[in-house]
């Protein structure tokens, strides 16, 4: 036991250093749009980032839109963090598989972020460098920096009718291991108070 | 050139300002690019799709016609006005004849 919970504080620390998965959310709406759209509709979603399978798995519902949706992209990066527009990143001409048509929906998908089509051209070779990995270390700094954002086009607002920029949350995996952690000093305290030795 | 050698010369400093100012415009011009129609589908029964980006600070007319022919004209069906950041538009048309031709135009 003495050697194996320093093992395993260790062990905690260094996966909490090397965390995969990046979580954001994501809450649209009209006046969220750049210049804001006087719309009744909303939305909530979930984007995950795993820098390790280089996915991004995405999902959202919407609701009460005027106009019928036309497409849907993740835009980014903006020049500053939770303002203003910017092209598209992902995905030219549209998220593959979003549902048009409608003024209400959801939608989940998995984009495998290794592919050069899951980028839009222009982000691929502005600010991707014209690499794969280039746009998706660009896609990664925008979206945890604030600056990238899902915006629903539709008939009603072809400059999008909903949007939401992507708000990290915080890492769940982390703060179980820094919790395990932290359970694993106490017990070591409290064994030593009770006179055991580990 | 640095303000204060402009101070100390200031026709020179014009002279050799011009151009670079010129130099410049002619850089942003060139970045910004001319409009352009990223993609065109087609959207449920009779309509049709227009995608196009926008650069900052200038309007974008979007325009169709049914004929090439000259004496037909260009009709404006969507503007975009000018912002001081970059987007992406998606207009819906819809498809009342067979062939329709669309161009982008763009003011400062």
């Amino acid at each position: 036991m003495k050697t194996i919970l320093p093992a395993v504080l260790l062990a905690c620390s260094v996966a909490s250093a090397q965390a995969a998965l990046y979580q954001y959310t994501v809450s649209l709406s009209g006046p969220n749009e750049s210049p804001p759209v006087v719309s009744a509709g909303t939305g909530f979603g979930t984007v995950d980032y795993d820098d390790v399978a280089h996915t991004l798995t995405m999902a959202v519902t919407w609701t009460n839109l005027t106009g019928n949706v036309t497409q849907s992209h993740i835009h980014a990066p903006t020049v500053n963090p939770f303002t203003a527009t910017s092209g598209i990143a992902v995905t030219s001409p549209s998220l593959p598989g979003f549902p048009t048509g409608n003024t209400f929906g959801s939608y989940a998908q998995v984009l495998n972020l290794a592919l050069t089509n899951t980028y839009n051209s222009t982000f691929f070779n502005n600010s991707g460098g014209g690499t794969v990995a280039g746009a998706e270390a660009a896609l990664a700094s925008a979206m945890a920096t604030g600056r990238a954002y899902w915006n629903i086009h539709s008939s009603f607002a072809p400059s999008g009718e909903i949007r939401g920029f992507l708000v990290a949350v915080p890492e769940p995996s982390s703060l179980t291991l820094a919790g395990l952690g932290l359970l694993g000093f106490a017990v070591r305290g409290w064994a030593r108070k009770r006179g055991n030795k580990f | 050139m640095h303000p204060s050698r402009c101070s100390n010369a200031r026709w020179r400093c014009i002279l050799f300002g011009l151009p670079g100012a010129l130099v410049a415009a002619l850089w942003f011009a060139a970045q910004a690019g001319p409009p352009r129609i990223d993609y065109i589908e087609l959207f449920r029964t009779n309509e049709v799709l227009v995608h196009f980006d926008t650069e900052p600070n200038l309007t974008y007319i979007l325009q169709y016609k049914n004929s090439l022919a000259a004496t037909n004209p260009w009709v404006s069906i969507f503007t975009a006005f000018a912002y001081p950041f970059p987007n992406h538009f998606i207009v819906v048309d819809e498809r009342t004849t067979p062939q329709r031709f669309y161009r982008l135009s763009v003011e400062p």
